[in-house]
């Protein structure tokens, strides 16, 4: 939209966001991302979750991938 | 560079990682769309629901449109609706027009933020007002256009209704603003 139409848009600015905003809701899909990549990864191809995958998951917390954008 | 719809699909393909470029793409956009509306509280509030939602419903998505954008808009949309109905303590069904204007008119309507923000130039308060009497419908898909600078086609995907009738609900709204604007140039 071109003048007059610019007042509208001043309407609509609104200041960016701290990182801190951006990176809080990128951890919760971190999460979902992790948890699908495990359930994945973490299957044979029967389906079910393999014995080594079932002995990793006991043995370590789990753990989110890093963040590329961080 | 790979497109949005490129990189949607893969990740719905065993690759899920891969929406998170996706994410990194738009998140000041789709923040900005939320905080416009609701205040930046909300806003960072709601973000994280906006990304689970668009996560666990990508297969859905069509990756013959490069831009995920309108795709996202619409389910911040979705999710700022949800967050409405829910400070409004109801559980009504998603509705039409008449729920739009409810919405548009409940405690936690966004354009007391909007009057918030605005210096003291008695034009733009008159803009705002003109604004804020506009059908919700019509009022949508001119911030969509005005604010998020998508086109009407684009707007419409976000709305989930016809393109012909984004263009008429856009026209509508132009005109009836018209006279306000006409007056700031005299």
């Amino acid at each position: 939209m071109t003048q007059p139409w610019s007042d509208l848009e001043r309407l609509g600015q609104v200041t960016p966001p701290p990182r801190a905003v951006l990176d809080a809701a990128r951890e919760l899909l971190w999460a979902a991302v992790a948890t699908e990549m495990l359930d994945t990864h973490g299957r044979g191809e029967s389906g079910q979750i393999t014995q080594r995958e079932a002995d990793r998951q006991q043995r370590a917390p789990r753990r989110l991938p890093p963040d590329p954008g961080a | 560079m790979e497109t949005d719809g490129t990189l949607i699909e893969r990740s719905a393909r065993g690759r899920p990682d891969a929406f998170v470029e996706v994410v990194s793409r738009h998140e000041v956009a789709v923040h900005a769309f939320l905080a416009r509306r609701a205040g930046h509280q909300v806003a960072a509030d709601l973000l994280g629901e906006v990304w689970l939602r668009a996560f666990a419903g990508r297969g859905g998505y069509d990756p013959a449109y490069p831009d995920a954008r309108p795709w996202l808009f619409g389910i911040a949309r979705n999710v700022l609706r949800a967050h409405w109905r829910a400070s409004r303590g109801d559980n009504h069904a998603p509705g039409g027009a008449t729920e739009e204007s409810a919405l548009a008119q409940a405690q936690t309507d966004p354009w007391d933020d909007v009057v918030d923000r605005l210096d003291s130039a008695t034009r733009v308060r008159a803009l705002a007002s003109a604004v804020r009497a506009l059908p919700a419908e019509e009022r949508d898909v001119l911030l969509l256009v005005a604010w998020e600078q998508l086109t009407p086609a684009q707007a419409a995907t976000v709305l989930g209704v016809p393109q012909g009738t984004a263009r008429s609900r856009l026209h509508r709204a132009r005109a009836a603003l018209r006279p306000v604007l006409a007056e700031e140039e005299t």
